[in-house]
């Protein structure tokens, strides 16, 4: 009877804090839409886990949104059916989002300190900090040595004038396409274009003002005669079918060894250099470097940009389900958490308060990350425009790269969208 | 008014009960079709005259003027002139390749097991959707690796850039909306075929007709109902289509393969301009019912005749 008794008294004790634990917090699920689903491993088998581990009365539910992101999210905006967790770039509908109240201003959060200024900056709308990034974006030349060694080239070109020649090389030695990029994806087919006009009119204007005047819709292309010259030079160097190749493809063409060269951003490093990798046999013919599109003797101008951001519901709710989507935001902020979200992705790092041993990027990516922070710079792309400039200045791009227009019609063509279609800010 | 009540009144009780009865099962489909048809509808022409964002539910009167700015706005009438193209273009070929087909497919000299098999093979890609043809067809037409220039390759050939040489790309376009959607009118002019009397074949057959005389006037004039519903429907599809000209060709090059209805959905989802795309909404809409209004007095004309 007796032990009986210490047995029940047993099972109480170890029972009670669990009940005071109920007690404290009622069970809640939060939502979080995640846009790259390229660390949706990650999600499932670390930050989920940890974080669930951590706090056990909240489950947190991803949707994974792909490609098709913005799509639902429109759609589900309109259906005021949002997620506790949101995952924001910049562009229009996310400042709608926070001029409708639908997002939470993060200027009232500690955690947004940790992240610098000029990343606060890029999600900053009408005064208020819809997102927090998780990493930092630009833009990258990646070779394959092997191809370009085969065309005489043992180091990688250091200035267009060089470039060129190597395309020139390239071609006519190994009869391999010299240059690709993803044309399929915006933010790519931009990116060859921007780093022409960020090395031509960068030292001119200095930092900021290219931007500025892209914004303000004042920016003249057909100003700088140049800007139309490189591109009509680079245009016949790419590989066939550029204007529509995703960035699968490019990963597929640098693996089967259908180009030399490719422009892409430090995300795809991974899938990138394993294709050269595998495509060559061998680490050593690998290499990323800063696009060499600068005059000789000149700093090389690179693009960046914010990597998409964390954004927080405002959506009134039940204040277990409030408290718990902020329990979350902050946790994700933590160095320790944080780290899993930006070395899936091999982003280079924003948040201020982690550690060098916390970060872990690509090889590749690695060696030219100081260079990267050195380097003068541009916004990409998407941080400037309007989605009808993107629509139009992307087509006519597009239709540079397959051979269907020439160079100085699309860039006037450009000059004339930017005017009609300008953030206006 | 006075005939109605005199009708009302001289419905016996098992009549009203059944009239009750009827009214109840109609309910539910009457009530998805308020919510999923009548009111969007209505919401888009109220939009079209508003400019409204995609987030919130503030509007504000603008009149015209949508309708007014579309014709301006980047690629517009390239846009129109691809939807055209691809609709007329698809349905000429679905509907003339699917009789074509049907007929092969109803001939006497196939045994009743390789009939079948090919009735299924050539339904199969209707149970397909939009979005997983459009991704075969691209895998088909990419320039590298593509499966039609490994095969032009490996006899020798020049490999063809299908998806961004203008002409060409919206041939390959209209060729994978033929693929994924003849299934269904061939099942429509099978079922056509088979409901012709075999007595007048035989008649036309002992009237010394030929071949080539009893397919021009006996089955093409029997068939003007099934061509009918499927010059409609096909024509209402085409105009319609959205994601399998968008996946194969994402609208290059330039805007010649861009559809309406892609142009829609940038409004709507990407620039956040509900208003602008409602409009053309609006215009899609009038547009196809003028066509299939015109396609139906037409048709319905021929077979009157006939």
């Amino acid at each position: 009877m007796k032990k009986t008794i210490l047995a029940l008294l047993l099972v109480l004790t170890m029972l009670m804090p669990m009940a005071a634990l109920a007690e404290e917090h009622t069970p809640v699920t939060i939502e979080a839409w995640i846009v790259q689903t390229d660390f949706s491993d990650a999600w499932d088998e670390q930050i989920k886990p940890k974080f669930e581990e951590e706090y056990p009365w909240i489950t947190v539910d991803a949707v994974g949104l792909g490609e098709a992101n913005q799509d639902f999210i429109t759609a589900k905006i309109a259906a005021e059916d949002t997620p506790d967790l949101w995952q924001v770039d910049n562009v229009q509908t996310y400042y709608d989002a926070i001029d409708n109240g639908l997002l939470v201003d993060l200027n009232t959060l500690e955690v947004s300190k940790d992240i610098p200024e000029a990343y606060r900056e890029a999600f900053t709308h009408n005064g208020k900090l819809f997102g927090l990034t998780q990493g930092a974006a630009f833009s990258v030349l990646y070779l394959n040595m092997q191809i370009l060694e085969e065309a005489g080239w043992t180091e990688a070109p250091t200035n267009w004038d060089e470039f060129i020649q190597c395309c020139a090389d390239v071609q006519e030695k190994t009869g391999v396409a010299p240059l690709t990029l993803a044309g399929d994806k915006t933010t790519t087919c931009w990116m060859l274009y921007e780093l022409i006009i960020a090395n031509i009119v960068g030292d001119q204007l200095g930092l900021g003002v290219y931007e500025e005047q892209f914004k303000a819709g004042t920016f003249d292309f057909t100003a700088y005669p140049e800007i139309a010259e490189h591109l009509a030079q680079v245009a016949p160097y790419m590989l066939t079918g550029t204007g529509s190749m995703t960035e699968d493809d490019v990963t597929a063409a640098m693996t089967d060894g259908a180009a030399a060269m490719c422009v892409a951003g430090n995300w795809t490093s991974n899938n990138i250099c394993s294709g050269i990798e595998e495509c060559t046999g061998d680490a050593k013919y690998v290499k990323a470097v800063l696009a060499p599109f600068n005059a000789a003797g000149a700093p090389v101008w690179i693009s960046v940009s914010p990597e998409t951001a964390f954004g927080l519901s405002n959506a009134p709710d039940d204040p277990a389900v409030v408290e718990a989507r902020e329990i979350f935001f902050n946790w994700i902020f933590q160095p320790e958490n944080f780290k899993m979200i930006q070395n899936a992705r091999g982003t280079v790092p924003v948040l201020s308060t982690m550690t060098e041993d916390q970060i872990v990027l690509p090889a590749a990516i690695a060696e030219i990350v100081p260079a990267m922070g050195a380097a003068p710079f541009v916004s990409m792309g998407f941080n400037l425009w309007t989605a009808e400039f993107k629509d139009a200045a992307c087509t006519a791009l597009k239709d540079v790269y397959g051979g269907n227009k020439d160079a100085a019609t699309a860039v006037a063509e450009m000059t004339e969208l930017l005017k009609q279609y300008n953030r206006g800010e | 008014m006075a005939k109605s009540v005199a009708a009302r009144k001289s419905l016996s009780g098992l009549e009203r009960s059944r009239v009750r009865t009827g009214l109840v099962f109609l309910i539910p489909a009457a009530l998805l079709c308020i919510v999923f048809i009548v009111i969007p509808l209505i919401s888009v022409v109220v939009y079209s005259f508003n400019e409204k964002s995609s987030v919130g539910s503030a509007m504000t009167y603008v009149g015209l003027e949508n309708f007014k700015t579309l014709p301006t706005t980047e690629g517009f009438w390239q846009m129109v002139w691809a939807t055209m193209l691809f609709a007329f273009g698809s349905t000429i070929l679905i509907v003339v390749l699917s009789f074509i087909v049907a007929m092969a497919l109803d001939s006497k000299r196939l045994d009743y097991i390789s009939r079948n098999v090919f009735r299924a093979m050539w339904f199969f890609p209707c149970i397909l959707s939009g979005s997983v043809v459009g991704i075969l067809w691209r895998i088909m037409y990419t320039y590298n690796n593509g499966v039609i220039n490994s095969v032009l390759k490996s006899l020798g050939a020049t490999p063809v850039n299908w998806l961004e040489t203008y002409g060409l790309t919206n041939f390959a376009v209209i060729i994978a909306s033929v693929w994924s959607q003849m299934g269904l009118c061939i099942v429509i002019f099978l079922a056509g075929l088979q409901s012709i009397p075999t007595e007048l074949l035989e008649a036309a057959a002992i009237d010394g007709a030929g071949h080539g005389q009893v397919r021009t006037h006996i089955i093409l004039p029997m068939m003007a109902p099934s061509i009918t519903i499927n010059v409609l429907t096909t024509s209402i599809a085409a105009f319609k289509m959205y994601e399998l000209p968008w996946i194969i060709s994402k609208g290059l090059p330039g805007y010649s393969t861009r559809l309406l209805t892609q142009r829609i959905h940038f409004f709507g989802f990407e620039s956040s301009k509900f208003g602008l795309g409602s409009a053309l909404s609006v215009i899609l809409i009038l547009v196809i019912t003028a066509i299939s209004l015109i396609q139906l007095v037409v048709l319905r004309r021929r077979e009157d005749i006939y």
